[in-house]
């Protein structure tokens, strides 16, 4: 099954080996004074040790073959594979398993399952497996080859002969390069064979893409053309509609050639500046006749410039909140549209999703928002769009706002100029925040938990306090973790990683518990959190009055899953003895915003109430106004609060609350700084509401804003630019043609700088590369295999030093898995070749065989110098040991029989076999000590033995002695004590030595002068 | 090495002193899946006295037919599960499953193997034969039904003839006497030629005894850790001879009393071995004395004697026919 052999890292130590033989001969003569058998013993381990020393010092591997088979499937679960085709695979994937794999040579299958990521369903091994429920969660939304090469490669044991890959794929590869990746699971000694999944349908057309201009003026018609791809003559109903609304016929019928079709809806022209969405459909006129639906639908937009417009954002939540701020802000909306700024008032909830409607937005302006009417793909969407593209934002304060409304970690945070955690201060109220998680048993009830409570967490300062109580699974109550400050935080997200709260029978002992821990938090404000299904019976009287009145805490409560009949009353009442809210959700996904929502309820401490007048202290491009009042022997009005922030390092800070004598800190108010691409102001009061009267009433005000809004907004500028965008695949190519206004020719002396603005719902910005192909010419390309709007910003500066931005988009349709494709055969076939694989293309003359022997056994490799090292050593403590020790095994033998013999005794001590064993031992004893008389002075081979004469010149009750070697090294020792030789006189010399060495160097010399005397 | 061993060995030490250690069951049905046979957090069972056969209903909403070996032979679901799950049963003398359907307020009755339902009874809310979350159902020799209810201060049982009708009511939420904080399993137990209900008052931690008017008799238990205490009793049993079983939710074991509610011992402690128990739900006695404990968290039915000393368990995961 398996061979052994020695491989060496570092062979030229071996030309040490030639020092053995001498080694060997020098060693012979030095330990002459030995036993001969001693000294062969003496002289083989001395030799041996120095043979591993030098094997180490080559770096000596042991390699193992083994002749068994890892076999890993790898299957393609993406979309381009047909649903039936892919539990087809499985269940050949499982036969296989099942009955060709080798077990006498101890084959093994596992099974890699990929798509847009990979992850290992099954780890090899040698038995049978049902993959029927499969565990492995694969984003079928792409195919990545590569990332499944590379996963199934680290899958392998390591010990195995064979290792194999199957890949079974239509090769449609939208992300990756696997053939990079099959050099390297080559280089590890890994097959790959291929089986291509054939996906192709009969009856099938789709959207190939969507002409039109994506940039018109007001006014000015334009064609949408669609370009429909089919593989038969067919006919099928087209509609477009314009954001959201049908626009065509509705019973419009279009005849399909085979292969591509041209369908053009002319004369479209809009009076109105703003972002036309068109979707297109196309549609069977009889059920059957198209396989795919999803690539029956394309993307695509019109934008058309107006005036610079502002997107001003306001709380949502209902009506009447969002009218109401509407109301407070109604002197900056105004102050707005004196300014010729053209604003948008939107709800928050409202807020756009796709990055394509905000690109004609030059500046979003938050008034009293908070985080939790946000999903964090809208905040990482207004996070691209700032930094990549160059959008502005404001921030305005109010209690939702920066801190107090949750924006702590955010990436609404990361693009402000102001920090949510405070560092200016040394005394800041904080909070105190209990969780109290009971097991949700409807529809992954458990898993929201985890994430809404990470969410929540992750929105409070290291200041604030926090701890989770739940039930385990063995029905005891117990923190997650106790009531800790948030400066934790990593071990509390790493705790509710892999939380799995239980069922909890009863609130009492956990509102117990959350008394006792919330009393011990130093925090001003306190609250309660309760996630339940309602179930668990109620707290004993007067236990939560006790946690309101004394303990100062809030409850609110969110019940989810209730087991039908409605929400059990008793959360409600607990969220109204609490002094809290109440929530009552069949939807889980609202359980984001209600977490963020409560978590900030801590966070309040950071709103602060007090009157004060703003001081200058930097000048900016904004602040014109104040240095005139100040100028002019006037003063910044009063603002009557704030929002707590901290500056951060590189932002300007033009406008603080100055300190006092009762509270030496000083506040932001108005800060601004570049991000990106972008730029962004925050202020932390608020625009007219209970903080901002005065300022509203003031006459700078309106300049104020006026000139904070324009500076902040994106410029815009007339761009030399003519741009045209493609979809090849998964990759997206835009050319870029400058054109110089004067001369009408492409101009080179630019330069771009492109970032692209990924869809929902991650957002990513991706900074490219524009590389000038000729002159004037500038291209780049991006990754675009997700379905969405890609926002794409490009920012030039020309030699003279003006700068200018230009935004577009590009629309994808649907993901490239469902591009009606055949299989990449061409593809498949370079990994087969690169891999030494087999393609199996179905026809009859393959022989399927997955687990074939022909495969070139690998070998694994395991370094076994430190091993060698370890035993050299306990080599040489051997020598030692048999150099300077002698084992008298007469004497071991006598005493062991003396101890024997007493155990008899002790058991029968008058006894006949007490008497018979004594007997015999004193008559070996005879026999023995006559023997050693005979063998002293003598060896076999003829040679004075001195450690016989040692051991006779000591007493014979000693069982180990020393030898020459250990009186050798003590001669200077001598005369140190009496000798105590008995079976011979000691002579004058004799007597000098002393103690146990003495005797040792005695003896030494006795057979020294033996030898002398014989040669 | 000495070291490990000694670690190993400390460690063993502490597990055993949590809970007293079960004895190994006779049989182990089940694990965690939705195959024939297996379960996704199994939380309540009946036992046929006459044939010895069970069935036992898990969070999914499966009732699985077992016969006496442990193999199950029949599978179906209740009609809906959106809200949650069954979470009583209970087999009458004519053989015929009463269900606790208590997410949907109200009380099933399919034939022994399953199929169309035979009958329902019970609507949502707070009056005569409404229910707001019930527990479990039970009946005694005459055919009455007894349903007990939990939710919304709604503590209490309801008497019902053998067609659902309803027929009177008692308790309340509380914790006096015949007073009931979260009502868990029931059962009859029939002592000296006359009948009376056990009711397992979960959050009081203690079970209260009844006749069948609804008066209240006795009740033993209170809350914690040692014998003759309890921690969230979950299930009730009764058997041939008068002893009473009683799982303990809280405590993830399964306690023996006497009629007097004195304990006479401890099966079970926590843990995922034989005999360690995760969350026990519910438990019942069958004809032969052998014990049925829902071990809830560990998604199985452990069936042991009581007085059994360790020895091999048989465990059996899978079934027969499905349907």
């Amino acid at each position: 099954m398996s061979g052994l052999s020695l491989e060496f890292a570092s062979g030229w130590w071996l030309l040490l080996l030639a020092l053995l033989p001498v080694v060997y001969l020098l060693s012979r003569d030095s330990l002459a004074g030995l036993g001969g058998g001693r000294r062969r013993v003496a002289v083989a381990l001395r030799t041996i040790s120095l043979l591993l020393v030098i094997l180490a010092l080559s770096r000596a591997r042991l390699l193992k073959q083994s002749e068994s088979l890892s076999v890993i499937f790898v299957v393609d679960r993406s979309d381009s594979i047909r649903p039936q085709m892919r539990q087809q695979i499985l269940r050949y994937v499982m036969d296989e398993a099942q009955h060709d794999r080798r077990e006498s040579s101890g084959d093994r299958v596992g099974v890699v399952l990929f798509g847009k990521n990979a992850g290992v369903e099954v780890l090899p091994d040698d038995r049978a497996f049902d993959i029927t429920d499969l565990r492995t969660l694969v984003d079928t939304g792409a195919t990545d080859m590569q990332a499944a090469i590379r996963l199934a490669v680290t899958a392998f044991p390591q010990e195995v002969g064979g290792k194999r890959l199957v890949l079974f794929t239509d090769g449609n590869e939208t992300q990756g390069a696997v053939l990079e990746e099959i050099r390297n699971a080559r280089s590890l000694g890994v097959t790959v064979d291929v089986v291509p999944i054939h996906s192709k349908v009969e009856d099938e057309f789709w959207v190939e893409k969507v002409i039109v201009d994506p940039e018109v003026q007001v006014s000015e018609p334009y064609d949408l053309k669609v370009v429909v791809g089919s593989n038969r003559q067919t006919t099928a109903r087209i509609t477009v509609h314009e954001n959201g609304v049908l626009i065509s016929d509705p019973d419009d019928v279009h005849d399909l050639k085979k292969g591509k079709t041209i369908i053009p809806f002319r004369g479209l022209r809009r009076d109105r500046p703003d972002f036309y969405d068109y979707e297109v459909r196309v549609e069977p006129l009889v059920k059957g006749l198209d396989v795919i639906d999803e690539n029956n639908r394309g993307t695509a937009f019109v934008l058309i410039r107006g005036e610079p417009r502002v997107l001003f954002v306001l709380p949502g939540g209902s009506e009447e909140e969002f009218q109401r701020q509407k109301d407070r802000d109604r002197s900056l909306l105004t102050a707005l549209a004196t300014g010729k700024i053209k604003v948008d008032v939107v709800r928050a909830d409202f807020l756009p999703r796709e990055s394509g409607e905000y690109l004609d937005y030059d500046a979003i302006i938050f008034s009293n928002v908070g985080a939790h009417e946000l999903t964090q793909e809208k905040m990482n969407l207004i996070h691209g769009l700032v930094y990549g593209i160059g959008t502005g934002f404001v921030m305005i304060g109010g209690e939702h706002s920066f801190g107090a409304g949750g924006y702590q970690g955010t990436p609404i945070e990361k693009l402000l100029p102001v920090d949510m955690d405070i560092k200016q201060r040394k005394v800041l109220p904080n909070g105190a925040l209990a969780f109290v998680v009971h097991s949700c048993e409807l529809g992954n009830g458990n898993r929201w938990a985890r994430q809404v409570v990470q969410r929540a967490i992750r929105i409070l300062s290291p200041r604030d306090y926090c701890g989770v109580l739940y039930h385990d699974d063995v029905a005891q109550e117990q923190w997650l973790f106790d009531m800790s400050l948030c400066s934790k935080k990593p071990m509390m997200l790493r705790k509710l990683r892999n939380f799995s709260p239980g069922d909890m029978m009863s609130f009492q002992r956990v509102f117990e518990m959350a008394a006792t821990g919330l009393a011990r938090a130093d925090a001003s404000i306190k609250h309660m959190l309760i996630l339940s299904d309602g179930d668990p019976a109620r707290p004993l009287p007067g236990t939560v009055r006790d946690l309101v009145d004394k303990g100062q805490v809030t409850i609110s409560t969110i019940c989810y899953g209730a087991h039908g009949g409605g929400p059990p009353p008793i959360m409600q009442e607990l969220a109204a003895e609490g002094n809290g809210e109440f929530y009552h959700l069949k939807n889980p996904a609202k359980l984001p915003e209600i977490f963020i929502r409560e978590a900030t309820t801590i966070r309040r401490s950071l709103l602060l109430s007090d009157p004060f007048i703003p001081r200058l202290t930097a000048m900016g491009p904004f602040t014109g106004v104040f240095e005139a009042t100040l100028a002019s022997g006037g003063s910044i009005p009063q603002l009557d609060g704030l929002v707590v922030t901290s500056a951060k390092p590189l932002a300007t800070l033009h406008l603080i609350r100055p300190s006092k004598e009762d509270d030496p800190s000083e506040d932001p108010l108005l800060a601004s700084w570049h991000y990106g691409l972008g730029k962004s102001v925050a202020f932390t009061s608020d625009a007219g509401g209970s903080w901002g009267k005065h300022w509203a009433n003031w006459s700078g005000h309106d300049r104020f804003w006026l000139e904070t809004v324009r500076w902040v907004s994106r410029s815009r500028g007339e761009a030399p630019f003519r741009v045209s965008r493609q979809i090849e695949g998964d990759r997206a190519r835009v050319i870029v043609d400058v054109i110089d206004e004067a001369t009408g020719r492409l101009d080179s002396d630019l330069s771009i700088e492109a970032r692209v603005v990924a869809p929902a719902p991650g957002h990513e910005i991706t900074s490219v590369d524009a590389r000038q192909t000729t002159s004037g010419r500038y291209e780049f390309e991006f990754a675009a295999g997700e379905e969405g709007t890609y926002t794409i910003g490009i920012q030039y500066e020309r030699e003279d030093g003006t700068r200018g931005s230009y935004t577009t988009g590009l629309s994808v349709s649907y993901s490239p898995e469902f591009l009606y494709r055949d299989v990449n055969e061409v593809l498949l076939r370079h990994v087969v070749d690169a891999a030494d694989g087999r393609y199996f293309a179905g026809s009859d003359d393959d022989e399927v065989d997955f687990f074939s022997r022909d495969f070139i056994a690998t070998k694994s490799v395991q370094d076994i110098w430190s091993s060698l090292l370890v035993f050299a050593t306990l080599l040489f403590f051997v020598d030692i040991f048999v150099r300077r020790v002698m084992i008298d095994y007469s004497a071991v033998a006598w005493r062991s029989m003396a101890f024997v013999s007493g155990l008899f005794r002790r058991k029968s001590p008058s006894g006949e076999d007490g008497e018979l064993l004594a007997a015999l031992l004193r008559k070996k004893e005879e026999v023995r000590r006559s023997e050693d008389r005979a063998a002293v002075g003598r060896t076999p081979s003829g040679k004075p033995a001195a450690s016989y004469e040692a051991k006779e010149a000591n007493e014979s009750d000693r069982s180990v002695e020393a030898t020459d070697d250990a009186g050798a090294a003590l001669e200077g020792r001598e005369g140190q004590g009496p000798r105590k030789a008995e079976s011979k006189k000691p002579s004058s010399e004799e007597a000098e030595e002393s103690g146990y060495t003495g005797r040792l160097l005695a003896a030494k010399r006795r057979a020294q002068g033996k030898n002398e005397k014989k040669d | 090495m000495v070291a490990f061993v000694v670690l190993a060995a400390g460690a063993g030490c502490s597990r055993r002193s949590v809970g007293s250690p079960g004895r190994a069951p006779e049989l182990i049905v089940g694990s965690v899946g939705r195959d024939l046979g297996r379960f996704e957090f199994p939380r309540a069972i009946t036992v046929d006295s006459l044939r010895g056969r069970f069935w036992v209903v898990d969070r999914a909403g499966r009732i699985q037919l077992f016969d006496t070996r442990g193999t199950a032979v029949r599978v179906w679901e209740v009609p809906r599960t959106e809200n949650g799950a069954p979470v009583g049963l209970h087999v009458d003398r004519d053989g015929t499953l009463l269900v606790m359907d208590s997410h949907y307020q109200r009380v099933l009755r399919y034939p022994p193997e399953g199929g169309a339902i035979l009958g329902r009874f019970g609507t949502s809310g707070k009056g005569p034969g409404q229910f707001t979350f019930g527990r479990d159902v039970v009946c005694d020799r005459e055919g009455h039904i007894y349903a007990g209810d939990y939710g919304g201060d709604n503590d209490r049982i309801q008497k019902f003839t053998s067609d659902g009708g309803f027929v009177r009511e008692w308790g309340s939420q509380g914790a006096g006497p015949g007073q009931f904080n979260k009502i868990q399993g029931m059962t009859i137990e029939r002592a000296e030629g006359r009948e009376l209900i056990l009711v397992a008052d979960q959050c009081n931690h203690r079970v209260q005894r009844f006749d069948l008017d609804g008066n209240f008799v006795a009740s033993f238990g209170t809350l914690g850790t040692d014998p003759g205490q309890l921690r969230f009793p979950s299930g009730v049993a009764v058997d041939a001879d008068g002893g009473i079983y009683v799982s303990e939710w809280g405590n993830n074991r399964v306690q023996k009393f006497d009629r007097d509610g004195s304990s006479l011992g401890i099966w079970g402690g926590p843990g995922e071995g034989p005999g360690e128990l995760k969350t026990p739900w519910d438990v019942e006695v069958g004809a032969d004395g052998r014990i049925y404990v829902v071990d809830y968290g560990n998604h199985r039915v452990q069936v042991f004697r009581w007085g059994d000393t360790a020895g091999a368990s048989q465990v059996v995961t899978g079934g027969g026919d499905q349907r």
